[in-house]
């Protein structure tokens, strides 16, 4: 559902996302955000840290600490 | 503007970042990392360490392996580091020798002026005098 606010821009550009809305996008304090401009529209989007997409990857596998001085012992081995 | 705050992995934080569920320590890390609160290097040597075990698992998990390489990359505040000749100056001035592995590992946190540490590895306290942050 379209939901729409009005809001008086700031001398310096400044805005308030509404709190339901950050809420709903998950919008915290660091959270970044990225601003496209089309003609008259300005779109807000919350923007992925590339981590977030690497979350579950390795789910199923395991690195254990057996696992990692196995590979250390590969690194120097001749 | 707040000093950067830089957190060093070792192979096994590193590869639990991946993990849908975590220890909590790690679970910490991976919100810390997204919302930019710190700044993760992970030394290549880390990376080496995953890989010869993923290379072991197929090339499955080698792809996946790849993915995660891609996104650590993208990140602002992932840095991925490596041995070079500023981690070599350090390890010259040594007066005793330790495992490689952990000299490199240790003298990347000096590199970046950091005690902090995310490892089960004890040693890196016993010897170092670092922080290792354990699960």
């Amino acid at each position: 559902m379209e939901e729409k606010v009005e809001q008086k821009v700031s001398s310096n550009g400044r805005i308030v996302i509404p709190k339901q809305w950050r809420e709903e996008m998950d919008l915290k304090d660091g959270s970044i955000i990225e601003l496209e401009y089309e003609g008259s529209i300005i779109k807000i989007k919350k923007k992925k840290h590339p981590l977030e997409d690497c979350i579950g990857l390795f789910d199923g596998t395991e690195f254990t600490e057996e696992d990692h001085e196995n590979a250390k012992k590969s690194l120097w081995r001749t | 503007m707040p000093e950067k705050k830089y957190v060093i992995l070792d192979a096994v934080a590193l590869f639990n970042l991946q993990i849908q569920d975590p220890p909590k320590i790690l679970k910490d890390l991976q919100f810390n990392i997204i919302m930019g609160k710190v700044t993760a290097v992970i030394p290549t040597i880390a990376i080496s360490e995953i890989l010869w075990k993923k290379r072991k698992e197929g090339a499955e998990q080698l792809e996946k392996l790849k993915i995660a390489y891609s996104k650590w990359k993208e990140a602002h505040n992932i840095i991925i580091d490596g041995f070079d000749v500023k981690i070599l100056d350090k390890m010259i001035e040594l007066k005793k020798s330790y495992e490689l592995h952990d000299e490199i590992i240790a003298l990347t946190c000096q590199k970046y002026r950091t005690k902090t540490i995310y490892t089960n590895d004890t040693k890196f306290k016993d010897f170092w005098g670092l922080n290792p942050i354990s699960w």
